[in-house]
């Protein structure tokens, strides 16, 4: 009976978590000590060496139980959720604060958002973004040329926390490798490609609904 | 079928015909839809309070709110102060240019347009602006308020500024109509920061003045970890009982300001059933209801509106 419950027990330890909620509070009560002075010895018994005992433990290992219990163990994964997933078609969760790839944001009414103040480039620790601006035709100040150099850059998002009209944004995708060094020095139009294309997903990451301080 | 059709016609022309008003469109295109957008998604109550004014003075008041609305998010989005103060100088700058009489000179940001539109109408005085500037600026670095003083100054510096700047723009001077913004400004201030206790650990911000909970003898963890207690609703009834006083008073100076002021002064209204829901859950700020919207708001806002009351 109580090789029984010791194989139970053991199967509960490597085995299925199906089984395990029940019989834990079982093995433990019977397998285990008892708290003594509200502590309670978790670490693996000292396996008993009486002759009985011994005789046992060897007449498991010999009589091939280790590999039912292998069996059982295998048998139990099947029905666990599986720890992995299919990576370039299903995605794993990401935070709202995720600081990936950057993009260039414009306003609804589709005019860019860069008042070309260069706070993010003075914000920058590494370096990477170089800014040229000059007068438009309208009077309005704008960037003529807004470079990121994608492998100088570290993703600290200061340049996102620096923007005072939300413009440069650090958007959610991670997938932008590429093959070859000069893909990477990336120019206004391909960030303003970037903000059109993950607006959506941008905005909602923004998201907040009431003034708090 | 027929008859959806006909609905969804009209009210695609309501919604042509008064921008405000238009739920199917989501694209803000001007600066002024833009502005009433920001100020619809962040301040909702202030945004309804804002759409009762006289037109003219309404444009300034949204623009004048989701300036507010720019530099309240400050404190939020950075994680350093360095940036902080970068923020709160382009947001000088900007104020600088707007009440020249340039527009050349204005940032191409939609509030900043605005502002400068409404500065052209309705001469604004820089100071107010400094002020709210400058009260956002200094508590940037600071995680809590020392006494119920300090939090009502800083309700004073950061609400009543707005009121100034709207009574200013809709063209009351008058010191009764100065004298109940700043009572109502203070009011609104507590009022927001009772509502963003439960937010304090997002926020990393606990409104509770220290003052009040050393007396109490309420734990700061508690309040973070949304713990209930009976001390913590003590703190609560001392806040919020400052926050009425200054309420009440203003209401009873209502007589004396000029009738085209009051509407101004309208919200008032939620800051007074946000207090009253407060008593009935008996100062509990972390129980549910309290997050949701009261049906009651909208008609009453009208009502109090149509009484010329506030």
């Amino acid at each position: 009976m109580s090789l029984g419950l010791n194989k139970l027990y053991s199967i509960a330890q490597t085995g299925s978590k199906y089984i395990k909620p029940g019989l834990k509070t079982v093995g433990r009560r019977c397998a285990s000590s008892a708290p003594k002075d509200g502590f309670i010895y978790v670490n693996k018994e000292e396996p008993s060496m009486d002759f009985g005992d011994i005789t046992d433990r060897a007449a498991q290992t010999l009589f091939l139980t280790e590999l039912v219990r292998g069996f059982g163990v295998t048998l139990a994964h099947i029905f666990k959720e599986p720890a992995t997933i299919n990576y370039p078609f299903e995605k794993g969760p990401l935070s709202p604060r995720f600081r990936g790839e950057h993009a260039l944001r414009r306003y609804p009414s589709g005019e860019e958002r860069c008042i070309a103040c260069k706070l993010c480039e003075a914000i920058c620790p590494a370096q990477a973004i170089t800014i040229e601006a000059e007068e438009r035709a309208d009077g309005s100040r704008r960037t003529t040329r807004y470079d990121i150099d994608m492998t100088k850059c570290i993703y600290c998002g200061f340049c996102q926390e620096a923007c005072p009209v939300d413009a440069i944004v650090e958007g959610p995708n991670f997938e932008f490798s590429t093959e070859t060094h000069e893909e990477l020095l990336y120019n206004k139009e391909k960030l303003l490609n970037n903000g059109d294309k993950w607006e959506s997903e941008i905005a909602a990451n923004i998201h907040a609904d009431h003034l708090y301080r | 079928m027929n008859i959806q059709r006909k609905a969804i016609k009209l009210f695609q022309e309501i919604a042509v015909k008064y921008p405000l008003f238009n739920c199917f469109r989501f694209a803000s295109k001007t600066t002024a839809e833009y502005c009433a957008d920001s100020v619809k998604k962040f301040d909702y109550e202030n945004f309804v309070c804002s759409l009762l004014l006289r037109n003219s003075a309404r444009s300034c008041a949204l623009a004048v709110r989701s300036f507010n609305i720019e530099i309240a998010q400050i404190a939020e989005q950075v994680s350093q102060e360095a940036i902080g103060l970068m923020r709160f100088k382009f947001w000088e700058d900007t104020i600088e240019k707007c009440l020249t009489h340039d527009y050349r000179l204005v940032p191409k940001h939609p509030v900043a347009q605005e502002l400068f539109k409404a500065n052209n109408k309705q001469k604004l005085t820089k100071r107010y602006f400094k002020n709210l500037i400058n009260s956002r600026k200094n508590s940037l670095g600071i995680t809590s308020f020392k006494t119920l003083e300090e939090l009502e100054k800083y309700a004073e510096h950061s609400v009543s500024n707005i009121y100034y700047l709207i009574l200013e723009s809709s063209g009351i001077k008058n010191v009764h109509a100065d004298h109940a913004a700043s009572h109502l400004g203070k009011a609104q201030g507590i009022v927001q920061q009772i509502r963003s206790i439960p937010h304090a650990r997002r926020l990393n911000f606990l409104s509770i003045p220290l003052e009040i909970l050393v007396k109490n003898k309420v734990v700061q963890e508690d309040v973070l970890r949304a713990k209930k207690s009976e001390q913590l609703t003590e703190c609560t009834f001392q806040i919020a009982s400052r926050a009425h006083q200054h309420l009440l008073k203003a209401r009873s100076l209502a007589n004396s300001v000029p009738k085209e002021g009051r509407s101004v002064l309208l919200p008032a209204v939620p800051v007074f059933m946000y207090l009253d829901r407060l008593q009935k859950v008996n100062y509990d700020v972390f129980d549910p209801g309290l997050q949701n919207r009261s049906w009651k708001l909208l008609p009453s806002l009208w009502l109090t509106n149509f009484r010329n009351k506030y």
